[in-house]
């Protein structure tokens, strides 16, 4: 202490204790002050004051840190994990030096140097980490305090889902995956139908269906996909019972008329006229209402005998289903494509690189989880209702899609981007390989395993997006 | 991706002090490592947690289940319950997509809500916004004898009550939700509908009581 220190110091501790000075007596203090004995006393209470609130600041500081709940963004298991740790992010400014200790097991290591944490965590599990640290200016330069860390590693989502078949003893079973190669139109059709792994994981069944016809004869050919509503207990019936409606109300239409549709439609596309164009509109109105108001009506009539022989109410939307479906014909000047949809999933005509036609439009709420479906009486009576149905004629075509919404909600995520030519160009070049699985899908007519290779891609990996997928495909 | 948006919201008034608030804290951990091993809700389910005392906070904004962190949470102040419902409809607005041709809409949000007393502000005004949003079900739970199950009757149906706020009761209520949730996602993802009320939730365990 400086003298002029020592001297503030004194007066105010006799203030403190209530030492009166008088005027005579400030003489000798100031004498006193400079006595050999209370310099080497004040220099003592100087390091012992020193010392404690240096004391007392390294406890508050330890305090502070101790009391921090400290964590580590979270990792997942077999993922790498990279993470720059500075002290100023987690408030710690009043540490020195630190290291960090991660289990020996964990895969995980911190590099001093660069400051990195960085590894492939091998274990999924709620961890802590060590810090060992020194703060600044601590009394103690040779003390290590410690700190828990908590770090989080995540399970692989991957490995956490089961595949459980269904059983086949339960009714209205089908197989959980089924692929199918076949010829129509000088084209090839592959279609795959495969269970969701969220089905998987419960060992539920696959609600989705797929039918499908080409009649040599008439030169007509129909494509149906269906996807029962996962919240109703028969829908995997209901949708197979849609599918078969449709191809059977379409078998039935007599080769007569038929031909009176090529009529109608090779006029219409030569000369675009009223009649030939009433004439086509009389078709589609008729035949692409009643079919699915026949389907309809056999799902409805089918319900019907399950309450009769069970002696329970049954209601039709235990079999809720939508329905996908496309009536083709080749002429020599290229094809017509009718269409029919309720429900989500997307159908569509792709030039590659060129352009898309979609067919139809998906049924979506304002929030997710919100469609139409077949077994609704009202989408019969609905204004909108002929909107449902939808004609073309194409040239040529790369392919003809009908897929369901487990497919349309992974690969084009909204129903906008199911118009954009770039998303089925995406989709055309996954197929083609560009994926991550190494799937590929050869679509040549000469490959025997399109189909097969078409329900193995059918297993790629979309985090949220566990729903049956069904994909007809024809090319 | 559709999330499946999960608001919890937890009263941290003064009298949730001790106990009750390290139970709370402990609960929504236990919540959240048990959802971790459910590959339905680890895809799907997106956690928020609002706090409410003398005025609510959003403490963690709606975060997927993989990168979520629990914050430290303090028991403070009053109740401002109104406020907290107020909150949990600015965030509906902001952190749930609704559906449009350019974008699939998330699914409706769960809402858990646990208070161990009665509100200190004028909460019709919240419940009055909070009724324009679009929700999924809501379940408001009592903790306690001192919580006001009739103000939690006019918000939801689906109101449950812990006979005490302890850590056993807290804990079992959490595990209860945490099941709700694993419900709700593989609902959604199975069957592409949402739950729809208490009925469609797991049976609560002994702890929890159906208030009716």
């Amino acid at each position: 202490m400086e003298r002029q220190q020592r001297r503030i110091y004194i007066t105010q501790l006799l203030k403190q204790r209530s030492v009166d000075i008088t005027e005579k007596q400030s003489a000798l203090l100031e004498a006193y002050i400079d006595s050999e004995e209370v310099i080497e006393q004040c220099r003592l209470i100087s390091v012992t004051t020193d010392t404690l609130v240096m004391n007392l600041q390294e406890n508050i500081a330890l305090s502070n840190i101790r009391e921090k709940l400290l964590q580590l963004p979270n990792g997942t298991v077999d993922k790498p994990y990279t993470q720059t740790f500075s002290l100023t992010q987690y408030g710690l400014e009043k540490i020195a030096s630190f290291t960090l200790q991660f289990p020996e097991s964990l895969g995980i290591n911190y590099d001093q140097q660069t400051g990195q944490i960085s590894g492939v965590p091998l274990e999924q599990g709620e961890f802590r980490v060590r810090m060992f640290f020194k703060l600044t200016n601590q009394s103690d330069p040779e003390k290590t305090h410690e700190k828990e860390i908590a770090f989080v590693v995540n399970p692989d989502p991957k490995k956490l889902w089961r595949n459980i078949p269904s059983s086949a003893d339960s009714i209205y079973w089908k197989p959980d995956e089924v692929k199918e190669l076949t010829t129509m139109l000088g084209h090839k059709l592959a279609v795959a139908s495969k269970r969701g792994r969220s089905h998987a994981h419960e060992g539920i069944f696959r609600d989705d269906d797929f039918e499908y016809f080409f009649d040599e004869q008439t030169g007509y050919a129909l494509i149906a996909v269906a996807d029962g509503a996962g919240s109703a207990q028969f829908s995997r019936k209901g949708s197979q019972l849609a599918c078969e409606a449709v191809v059977n109300y379409f078998k039935q239409i007599p080769a007569e008329e038929y031909k009176q549709l090529d009529d109608v439609i090779t006029a219409y596309h030569a000369q675009k006229d009223e009649a030939s164009k009433n004439a086509l509109n009389e078709f589609l109105t008729q035949r692409f209402s009643k079919a699915p108001f026949e389907a309809h009506q056999q799902i409805a009539a089918f319900a019907a005998e399950l309450a009769k022989n069970s002696g329970k109410e049954v209601k039709l939307k235990e079999f809720a289903t939508t329905i996908l479906f496309v009536l083709l014909r080749k002429f020599d000047f290229g094809y017509s494509v009718m269409s029919f949809s309720v429900g989500d999933g997307g159908m569509g005509i792709y030039r590659r690189g060129e352009e898309v036609m979609m067919l139809g439009t998906p049924d979506g709420g304002e929030f997710a989880g919100q469609t139409r479906f077949l077994t609704m009486p009202e989408i019969f009576a609905d204004t909108s209702f002929y909107k449902r149905i939808g004609f073309r004629i194409v040239q040529d075509f790369t392919a003809i899609v009908v897929m369901s919404d487990g497919i349309t909600d992974p690969k084009f995520q909204t129903d906008a981007n199911l118009a954009r030519i770039e998303k089925w160009d995406e989709l055309w070049d996954d197929l083609g390989g560009k994926n991550n699985d190494g799937a590929v899908v050869n679509f040549s007519h000469d490959n025997e395993n399109t189909a097969a290779e078409l329900l193995a891609w059918m297993d790629f990996w979309s985090p949220g997006n566990h729903d049956d997928r069904t994909i007809a495909i024809l090319y | 991706m559709r999330k499946l948006p999960v608001y919890l919201l937890l009263d941290t008034s003064g009298s949730m002090t001790g106990e009750p608030i390290e139970a709370v804290k402990n609960g929504v951990q236990v919540l959240i490592s048990t959802l971790r091993q459910d590959p339905h809700a680890l895809e799907t389910a997106y956690i928020s947690v609002i706090t409410f005392d003398s005025s609510a906070r959003q403490l963690i904004p709606l975060t997927d289940l993989a990168s979520f962190q629990m914050q430290e949470i303090r028991a403070t102040g009053t109740t401002a319950f109104g406020e907290a419902l107020n909150l949990l409809a600015q965030c509906i607005d902001r952190e749930v997509a609704r559906g449009s041709a350019e974008m699939k809409g998330d699914w409706k949000p769960l809402v858990f809500i646990m208070t161990d007393g009665s509100p200190t502000d004028q909460w019709q005004n919240g419940l009055a916004e909070l009724k324009k949003r679009k929700t999924g079900v809501i379940v408001a739970c009592a903790a306690g004898s001192g919580a006001d199950t009739n103000v939690l009757k006019q918000i939801t149906d689906v109101v449950v009550g812990l006979d005490t706020a302890d850590s056993s009761t807290i804990k079992a209520f959490f595990k209860w939700v945490s099941a709700s949730i694993s419900t709700g996602s593989q609902k959604v993802e199975n069957s592409g509908t949402e739950v729809g009320g208490l009925n469609e939730l797991p049976p609560p365990p002994p702890e929890v009581n159906i208030v009716v």
